[in-house]
């Protein structure tokens, strides 16, 4: 470990790419540690960050450059962290993927999922094979030449951290080398770095949580009580274990930081983007209103889709997420479908370990 | 393509292969060296050291007594009692580091000489002589035809096994010195020597090819397990001095340029499917390879190692009555009824080839496209190519900050990328047959015939249920055809060209050829009622399964 440190140049600069809350919390961790470039696509909001050393409401560790050139980044840096929406990584790596080499090592922070073909219209029927849905590293592995690869995931609400809040992460990746790369870059005396080989798991787990973010916020939305708030998370947690399973992924993966440790942080946080979606759902706003009016993307949205045409395609019935569905996408009433919780005739409680 | 192929490097003396049995004495004790080393970077103190000669002493002793062979050599008994003793004295002398490693060092260089190949053995000094004279037909074309000395002619093996693929690509490959790793599909113990009469045919020098033990003992197979340059893979051996040995055989003979063939499947598919994973620790020795040969030299040229998938498709898998068998065996474990193994003698080997080469049923070659260790398509030139077409510095996968660095873990979740590659590649350049897209329809309406019984139920099924209309089996694999050809023109599969015939042909033709040589037919036409029917369920689930695993279940 020693020996790793001192071969950690002092001069190799790390990246980060996309200045949103999370990417900008990132990016001054790091700068805890090592000298960062931040990309932000836009060259007005790059030239701004620069001037104003404020990014989504942040102010920029002095070790933060700002920068709009990918390549910039790809030439000076091995670690790279990607932190953009799910619906712009696809574009974004296909910029990226030109200036990569195999010696790159890239880990991201996006809690979304990849659909082919993109742009489609999700319904309550659609189906979806698992081929057709990519996380994040499954994308940067089709896209470019780089194996390295790795997740960030865990409870880490971006306004905590930018307060200097305590807060662990997980690090999925395969290769030791990643996760080792990771914990020396992030780690401080607030925050912890954990690790896990089970990139997929820890992805999926992250990903899928922000599901049950909105369903959180709703039920808080109509203050129908913490019980009922934990029957809906206990009971989702449960479909996104199965909804796991019959993808393969190791339940333990929930299990972890990525899975209830998120879970159990963005459930009840009003910084949460899909909590409060949820919530201002319940009182009664629409969904395009909501959207309209967020600066940053609610993953837990389409994720919602993308999760429930997985489970139709594999024949499994998630009702909470089918629920949420029809609430997010068919205007039915909030209340009506919360009350539909307390019909289910479900008779076990814990079968999925 | 006129086979034989002019051979690509006709100066025989310039096979790697043809260097290292001239050079065996160095080469042996690079081996062992190199065993060593890595040994004893796992076990630095004296006490590990001990535990791991006292463990490969415990699993050699259990070895001895319960499976012992007629091809070991006499005095195993005598060394193992030599260990022990050795092991024993040691401890007691609470005996120096030197002295523990000159013991491992004697292990190894029996294991060593072994694997190389024992010249007290018969059958190896016979096959032996063979190996000069096999090396001299190959240097010029017209002599070029070992197999067809063999079998004469008439028989026409040229005309029998079909080899497609960019055969040319692997061929510039071994023309500009890369190193070629050969992994083909395994279902049959003929795939060694076919695969070695395919690279003579495609004019490659002989390649590397660990056999196992067991194939040595049946004469016919020893010579053509040498023409192929065979080393001795004992399976029965499990423990870690020997399995480092093994590797340090096949990781020091690519450093030297050795052109080598894995199977990657590790043993022959018991279920007939194509692999669906592949064995890590001969692969792990490609990986070990090609990262030692940058390493030696991080700025300049390097030899570059290529893997070359291969897929072999059978109307007719000699073996397949015991292997069906293994494999109910093996998911159902006590529920099935088991017959005796009667197929894997030696004789019956030879009376197969005959009929093979007499009679005759097609069998496919296809080499896929060679790529790089990490699965990377490779261009004309040999470079590496990332999926966005840019050439891709092999280095870099092993560097980290600008160093080449070793990494045990990385190289190891390499080898596993490695496996995924082939097991895709596998599946990407198999060619669809007749035969197997009717067993295939057939065994699929049976089963949606009885969606209430299980596997094993349906393979019991009473012999007046074992039987189709011509027409419902006629009207599934029209179905398949038509997605078998969908899907050859996305590229993703092969054909045989008899699957562009009307479905009556392709019926057919692929009844007539399934498993031709069972004494049972695993389909047959019954010429009164025209009705088609099986004598055996247990062989048609074994060539159905061959189409298992791209998801042709729903059209049918």
């Amino acid at each position: 470990m020693v020996s790793d440190l001192n071969t950690m140049s002092e001069q190799a600069p790390v990246a980060v790419i996309g200045a949103g809350s999370f990417g900008t919390a990132v990016a001054n961790l790091l700068a805890e540690n090592k000298r960062v470039l931040l990309y932000t696509r836009l060259p007005e909001r790059a030239e701004q960050l620069r001037t104003s050393r404020q990014s989504a409401g942040q102010t920029l560790h002095d070790l933060v450059e700002i920068t709009g050139s990918l390549q910039q980044i790809a030439d000076a840096c091995y670690l790279i962290f990607p932190i953009v929406p799910s619906e712009s990584f696809a574009a974004m790596i296909g910029d990226l993927a030109p200036f990569l080499r195999p010696d790159h090592i890239l880990i991201h922070g996006t809690k979304g999922l990849h659909v082919e073909p993109p742009d489609q219209n999700l319904s309550l029927e659609s189906k979806l094979k698992r081929q057709q849905v990519l996380t994040m590293s499954e994308l940067i592995l089709r896209e470019t030449v780089v194996l390295r690869v790795g997740c960030l995931h865990g409870p880490n609400l971006a306004s905590e951290i930018a307060q200097g809040l305590p807060a662990a992460t997980v690090i999925g990746s395969r290769f030791d080398e990643v996760i080792n790369e990771g914990k020396l870059a992030l780690r401080s005396n607030r925050f912890q770095v954990y690790g896990s080989y089970d990139v997929l798991g820890i992805e999926l787990a992250g990903v899928l949580k922000n599901i049950l973010a909105i369903g959180s916020g709703m039920v808080r939305g109509l203050a129908l009580g913490e019980n009922a708030r934990a029957l809906l998370m206990t009971r989702g947690l449960s479909e996104l274990i199965h909804l796991g399973k019959t993808l393969n992924i190791d339940p333990r993966a929930f299990l972890g930081l990525a899975g209830i440790g998120d879970i159990i942080a963005t459930c009840s946080s009003p910084h949460s983007r899909n909590y409060t979606v949820g919530f201002r759902l319940a009182q009664g706003e629409t969904l395009s209103q909501i959207l309209e009016t967020m600066d940053e993307v609610a993953e837990g949205v389409h994720t919602v889709q993308v999760a429930l045409a997985l489970a139709n395609a594999e024949g499994l019935s998630m009702p909470i997420v089918g629920m949420l569905h029809r609430i997010l996408f068919e205007n039915a009433p909030v209340a009506d479908g919360l009350q539909r919780l307390m019909s289910y005739r479900i008779n076990r409680d814990v079968d999925f370990i | 393509m006129q086979f034989p192929l002019k051979q690509v490097v006709p100066n025989l003396e310039e096979w790697p292969l043809y260097r290292l049995s001239k050079d065996r004495e160095r080469f042996l004790h690079k081996v062992i060296e190199e065993a060593k080393r890595e040994l004893l970077l796992d076990h630095r103190s004296s006490a590990s050291l001990q535990a791991l000669l006292a463990n490969s002493l415990y699993h050699e002793k259990i070895r001895l007594t319960r499976k012992p062979w007629s091809v070991d050599p006499p005095d195993e008994k005598k060394f193992w009692a030599f260990v022990a003793s050795e092991l024993t004295r040691l401890e007691q002398e609470s005996a120096p580091q030197a002295a523990w490693n000159a013991l491992l060092q004697t292990i190894l260089e029996r294991y060593g000489k072994e694997i190389q190949g024992n010249f007290n053995n018969p059958t190896y000094q016979f096959a032996r002589q063979f190996l000069p004279i096999a090396f001299n037909r190959l240097l010029n074309a017209s002599g070029n035809r070992n197999f067809s000395r063999i079998f004469g002619n008439r028989l026409g093996i040229h005309d029998r096994v079909h080899l497609d693929g960019d055969v040319e690509r692997l061929r510039q490959i071994v023309r500009d010195g890369g190193t070629v790793v050969m992994v083909p599909t395994h279902f049959s113990n003929l795939d060694s020597i076919l695969v070695g009469y395919a690279i003579d045919a495609i004019g490659l020098p002989a390649f590397l090819y660990g056999a196992g033990l067991n194939l040595f003992s049946a004469r016919i197979l020893a010579y053509f397990m040498n023409r192929l340059g065979a080393y001795k893979v004992d399976r029965r051996k499990k423990n870690k001095i020997y399995l480092q040995a093994l590797k340090a055989y096949s990781t020091s003979a690519l450093e030297e340029g050795c052109h080598s063939l894995f199977f990657p499947g590790g043993t022959r598919s018991r279920s007939g499917a194509i692999e669906k994973q592949v064995k890590l620790g001969l692969l792990s020795t490609v990986i070990e390879a090609q990262r030692r040969l940058l390493l030696e030299n991080p700025n300049g040229p390097f030899q570059k190692i290529y893997v070359a998938p291969v897929v072999i498709n059978y109307n007719f898998v000699l073996e397949a009555p015991a292997l069906i068998k293994d494999h109910l065996q093996e998911i159902g474990r006590e529920r099935f009824f088991v017959e005796q193994d009667r197929y894997s003698s030696s004789g019956r080997i030879a009376r197969f080839i005959l009929r093979f080469f007499t009679a005759g049923s097609d069998i496919r070659i296809r080499f896929g496209d060679p790529m790089d260790i990490l699965g990377n398509p490779v261009d004309a030139a040999g470079n590496s190519l990332d999926p966005n077409g840019k050439t891709v510095p092999l280095a870099a996968y092993f560097q980290h900050n600008g160093e080449l660095k070793e990494d045990a873990q990385r190289d190891f979740e390499y080898t596993k990328i490695l496996a995924d590659k082939i097991v895709h590649a596998f599946h990407r350049y198999n060619t669809v047959m007749a035969s197997h897209v009717v067993a295939f329809a057939a065994f699929r309406l049976i089963q949606k015939r009885h969606p209430d019984l299980d596997l094993y139920q349906l393979l019991r099924l009473p012999e007046e249920d074992r039987s189709w209309d011509w027409e419902a089996l006629g009207v599934a694999v029209t179905r398949l055809v038509a997605e078998v050809k969908l899907r050859c023109d996305r590229a993703e599969l092969y054909r045989e060209p008899v699957l562009d015939q009307p479905t009556a042909s392709i019926l057919q033709h692929g009844i007539r050829n399934l498993g031709i040589y069972h004494d049972k037919r695993a389909l047959k036409i019954d010429k009164r009622s025209g009705k088609v029917s099986s004598d055996d369920l247990r062989l048609l689930l074994f060539y159905h399964n061959r189409m298992d695993g791209f998801g042709f279940e729903h059209y049918v």
